[in-house]
C-alpha cells in the first residue's frame, strides 16, 4: 500500500495513472463532505469530480504531500459550498442503481445526516481517519500507509474520533 | 449509541449509504489524460517573477524572511531536519541505549481468533563492548542475552526457568551485531531514496519523518529472522525530533514472504551517546542456574546404520499407520448433552501467556475424565456401537473423536471437551484388544496429550506443578512399550526411529517425575543401541543427559532441541511431550520435533 505522499510524487514525476489510486482512495470522502453540504448524490458526484480534477491541476502547489489527504478534503467542502450557493437544492433524482452501492435513492435518512453532521465536525486528522477506515474501508494499518502515520497514532486518532463522537450524540439527546 | 462497536456500525453503514460513482474515475482520469503534466516547477513561477520583479517587494520579503529567522531561532521555533547533519551525528556514536518492540498478528481468522504477540526489549549497545537484550515479561525480568566482543563468546539467561546458555561469538554473530541495529539502519535508509512524510506528534514531541519501500535497507535488529528473508509490503519509516534532530522512532512492517502473518518492529526511547557501565556487558550469571547445551546434533550421515535411520525417519509422519483407514463422519455426534456450536465474538490473544491463560481457563471448565467416564462410554456404546469394533475400526473413530476436537477449538474451547474424553476411551479399548500393537499405544498417547498440557500457566519456578496424568498413565504406557523395544533390541531387532521417539519421551518423562535413576538406566540404553540403530547423531546429547539424571538436576532434559514451529502454532499446541503431534492438519508435514533437524525443518 502506497502512501499519499508516495503516489503524490509519482504523479509529480509523470505517472499519470497514479493519481487514479487517489481517486479511488477518496471518492467516498469527498462524496461524503458533499452530502453534507447538500444530501444529494448528484451534486455529490459533482463535487467530487470536481475537486479531484482541480487537486490534479494544483498538485504542484502542495508543500506536503503527506497532507494531500486533508488538502483535497478542504477543496471538496469550499467547493461544495461555492456550488451549493449557485442554485436551490434540486428535486430528488431518479435511481442510479448502476452506478451507486447504496440502495438508498438521492438521500440519507435523518439518523445517518445526523452522524454525517458530527463526523464533520470532527478535527481533520480524526475526520481523514475516520472516512478512510469506515467510508472507504481501509483498515488501521491501511491508513498508517496511506498517511504516513504510525499505526499507534491512528488507533488514537480513531480512538479520539469515537469519543468525540460519543460526546457529540450525547449532546444531541440534552 | 454509547459503545465504540456501535458507532463502527453506524459509521460503515453511514459509508455504505453515501456509495461511490463509477462515472468519477473515469471523468477525473479522462481530465488527467488531456491536462498537461503537473510538475513542481510549473504553475507558480511566472507569478512569482512578477512579484519579486519589483523591489519594494523584494525588500519587504527579504526583511519578513529575516524576522521570520529570527523569531524562529528565539522561540525555537519549528525548524525543519537537516538530515545530512544527522547522519554525520549518527555515524559519529559508539554506544546507546533503545527499545524495541515486535508485533505480529495473524489478523482475524476464520475460527475465529486473532493471534498476536508483542514483545519488548531494552538494549544497550556499545561498539566496544557488544550488546546486552534486558527482556521484561508480565513485568518481571524475563531474559538477558548477552553478545561480548571482549570475551568473544554469547550467553542468554532465562530467568522464569533459572537456566542459561553460552556459546562462542562467531564471525556471523560479529557481523550481525555490527549491522543488525538501528544505527545502520538509520544510516542506510538516509543514504537511500526515501519519501519525506513531513511532520507529525510522537507523543508531547514534534517529529518529521521519511519512508522508503526499498527491500534492501530491511536488517532484523532482533536477530530472529534471516538474512535473506523474503518479504512483502515492506515499509520503513524513521521519525526524527525536530528539536534535537535525532531519530525518536525507527519502524518496520512486513510480512515474510507466503506468510500470513503481518510484523512490525518498533524502536524507540533512544539514549544516544549515553555512556554505558563495562560491568553492563558482564554476564551475571545468579549461582544455581543450570547450563543449558542447545547446539543441536551434526544430521551429516556417515556409517550405514545412520544412513538407514535417516531415511527411514522421512518414510512417513508419526502416527501415519492408520491413515489408510476410512474414517466415520462425527460432525453430527453429539455427546454429553453438549451443543458443540456456540457462538460468541472474535477473540483476541496478545502473546502466548493469553493464549495459555484461556486454554486453562477453559479447561478448568471442563468436568474432570472420571466424572464422565461412565455416561460417556454408555453414550459410546450406545451412539457408536464401540463394543463392535474391531481394533482398526476403533482407532479410525478414536482419531475421527480427537479431530473433532482440534476442529471445535481443542483445548480454547469450552465445548469440545466431550470429543477429546471420547476419543481417549475409544482407544483405551482398542489398546486393551491390542496392546502389544505400539502403533495403538502411540495413538492413545496422542489422544491423551492432545487435551492435557504438562504443566499450567502461570509456571511456579520454586514448585513445577506436573500434570500426574504424564507422569502416571503417559510413563506406564510408555515404559510397555519400551520393555518390548529393549526384548526386541535383544533378540537382534534393529530399533526403529519410532521406537527413539517413544523411549526419548520416556527419559524426558521420568525426568518431570524426578525418577532420575530410571532415566539414567534408559538413556544408557539408547546410547548402547546407537550403532546399530544409527541414532549416533545424538551421542553428546546422550552424555549431556545422563549427566543431568546424575546430578539429579532439578529440571529434567529435553533429549533434543528442535526448531519452534511457526507462530501461533508454537504457542498453541506447546506444553506437550515431544511426540505430540496435534491437528491431522497440522500433522501432515510435520516430524516429532526431536527429528526435525534432519530435514532442517
Amino acid at each position: 500500500m502506497q502512501s499519499d505522499a508516495e503516489i503524490v510524487v509519482a504523479v509529480l514525476d509523470g505517472n499519470k495513472e497514479a493519481f487514479a489510486i487517489l481517486v479511488r482512495r477518496y471518492e467516498q470522502t469527498l462524496r461524503g463532505i458533499a452530502m453534507q453540504v447538500r444530501c444529494d448524490r448528484e451534486f455529490a458526484a459533482d463535487v467530487s469530480q470536481q475537486s479531484f480534477m482541480t487537486a490534479y491541476e494544483k498538485l504542484p502547489t502542495l508543500r506536503n504531500s503527506a497532507a494531500f489527504g486533508v488538502w483535497i478534503m478542504r477543496i471538496a467542502r469550499r467547493y461544495a459550498i461555492e456550488l451549493a450557493k449557485r442554485g436551490p437544492e434540486p428535486l430528488p433524482p431518479p435511481e442510479r442503481p448502476a452506478n451507486n452501492r447504496s440502495k438508498h435513492n438521492g438521500t440519507l435518512d435523518e439518523e445517518k445526516q445526523q452522524l454525517l453532521s458530527f463526523v464533520m465536525k470532527l478535527p481533520k486528522q480524526e475526520k481523514q481517519v475516520v472516512m478512510l477506515c469506515y467510508f472507504a474501508d481501509h483498515k488501521v494499518r491501511e491508513v498508517a500507509a496511506i498517511t504516513g502515520r504510525p499505526i499507534g497514532t491512528i488507533t488514537k486518532q480513531l480512538s479520539r474520533a469515537h469519543q468525540h463522537l460519543r460526546a457529540l450524540f450525547e449532546e444531541s439527546k440534552q | 449509541m454509547t459503545d465504540n462497536k456501535d458507532i463502527e456500525k453506524k459509521l460503515k453503514e453511514l459509508g455504505h449509504a453515501i456509495g461511490t460513482d463509477e462515472t468519477t474515475l473515469e471523468k477525473v482520469m479522462g481530465f488527467v489524460a488531456i491536462c498537461h503534466h503537473p510538475s513542481k516547477r510549473r504553475g507558480t513561477s511566472l507569478i512569482w517573477r512578477i512579484i519579486m520583479n519589483r523591489p519594494m517587494i523584494k525588500l519587504s520579503c527579504a526583511a519578513i524572511i529575516a524576522l521570520a529567522v529570527i523569531v524562529a531561532i528565539h522561540f525555537g521555533g519549528a525548524s525543519s531536519v537537516a538530515f545530512g547533519e544527522v547522519l554525520d551525528k549518527i555515524r559519529g556514536i559508539d554506544s546507546y541505549v533503545f527499545r524495541i518492540r515486535q508485533i505480529e498478528t495473524t489478523g482475524p481468522r476464520a475460527d475465529g481468533f486473532e493471534f498476536a504477540t508483542e514483545k519488548e526489549t531494552t538494549v544497550y549497545r556499545s561498539e566496544k563492548f557488544g550488546a546486552m537484550d534486558e527482556t521484561y515479561w508480565n513485568g518481571e525480568l524475563f531474559q538477558r542475552y548477552y553478545r561480548s566482543l571482549l570475551k568473544g563468546e554469547c550467553a542468554r539467561i532465562c530467568y522464569p526457568l533459572e537456566s542459561y546458555e553460552r556459546w562462542s561469538l562467531n564471525e556471523s554473530l560479529v557481523r550481525t551485531l555490527q549491522e543488525k541495529h538501528p544505527q545502520q539502519i538509520i544510516v542506510k535508509v538516509l543514504e537511500g531514496r526515501y519519501t519525506q512524510l513531513g511532520r507529525d506528534k510522537i507523543g508531547a514531541i514534534d517529529v518529521e519523518g521519511v519512508q522508503t519501500r526499498a527491500p534492501g535497507i530491511f536488517v532484523d535488529p532482533t536477530g530472529y529472522y534471516d538474512r535473506d528473508l523474503a518479504i512483502d509490503d515492506f515499509v520503513a519509516r524513521v521519525w526524527f525530533d525536530i528539536d534535537t534532530q535525532m531519530p525518536v522512532w525507527v519502524e518496520f512492517c512486513f510480512t515474510p514472504h507466503g506468510s500470513t502473518l503481518s510484523k512490525t518492529i518498533v524502536m524507540d526511547q533512544f539514549q544516544w551517546a549515553k555512556a554505558l557501565d563495562p560491568n553492563r556487558f558482564e554476564f551475571s550469571i545468579p549461582a544455581g542456574f543450570s547450563l543449558l547445551d542447545q547446539a543441536n546434533p551434526d544430521s551429516s550421515p556417515e556409517t550405514e546404520a545412520q544412513v538407514s535411520f535417516v531415511e527411514n525417519t522421512q518414510s512417513g509422519p508419526y502416527l501415519a499407520d492408520f491413515d489408510h483407514l476410512d474414517r466415520p463422519d462425527l460432525s453430527a455426534l453429539i455427546l454429553l448433552g453438549v451443543d458443540p456450536n456456540i457462538s460468541r465474538e472474535p477473540i483476541r490473544f496478545v502473546d502466548i501467556n493469553e493464549i495459555w491463560q484461556a486454554q486453562d481457563q477453559c479447561m478448568a471448565q471442563w468436568p474432570a475424565f472420571d466424572q464422565v467416564r461412565d455416561q460417556l462410554t454408555q453414550e459410546l456404546r450406545e451412539k457408536l456401537k464401540i463394543d463392535a469394533l474391531s481394533v482398526e475400526a476403533l482407532v479410525a473413530t478414536g482419531i475421527s473423536l480427537r479431530e473433532r476436537f482440534w476442529t471445535l477449538n481443542g483445548c480454547l474451547s469450552e465445548v469440545s471437551y466431550p470429543y477429546a474424553y471420547a476419543g481417549r476411551i475409544v482407544l483405551e479399548m482398542a489398546h486393551e484388544k491390542a496392546p502389544l500393537r505400539m502403533e495403538v499405544t502411540d495413538q492413545l498417547v496422542e489422544s491423551i496429550i492432545s487435551y492435557e498440557v504438562l504443566w499450567p500457566y502461570p509456571p511456579n519456578p520454586n514448585r513445577w506443578a506436573r500434570n500426574p496424568l504424564y507422569t502416571g498413565l503417559v510413563t506406564e504406557l510408555r515404559f510397555q512399550q519400551f520393555s518390548r523395544i529393549k526384548q526386541a533390541a535383544a533378540q537382534g531387532q534393529v530399533p526403529t526411529w519410532k521406537d527413539l521417539i517413544r523411549t526419548c519421551e520416556l527419559a524426558e518423562i521420568l525426568g518431570y517425575a524426578a525418577r532420575y535413576e530410571e532415566g539414567l538406566a534408559i538413556t544408557e540404553w539408547l546410547r548402547g543401541q546407537q550403532g546399530i540403530a544409527g541414532w549416533s547423531f545424538y551421542e553428546d546429547k546422550f552424555e549431556t543427559t545422563e549427566r543431568i539424571f546424575t546430578e539429579k538436576r532439578k529440571y529434567a532434559c529435553r533429549l533434543f532441541n528442535e526448531p519452534d514451529d511457526a507462530y501461533p502454532e508454537a504457542y498453541r499446541y506447546s506444553r506437550r511431550v515431544c511426540s505430540f503431534q496435534g491437528p491431522g492438519t497440522r500433522r501432515g508435514g510435520l516430524r516429532p520435533r526431536h527429528l526435525r533437524h534432519i530435514e532442517g525443518k
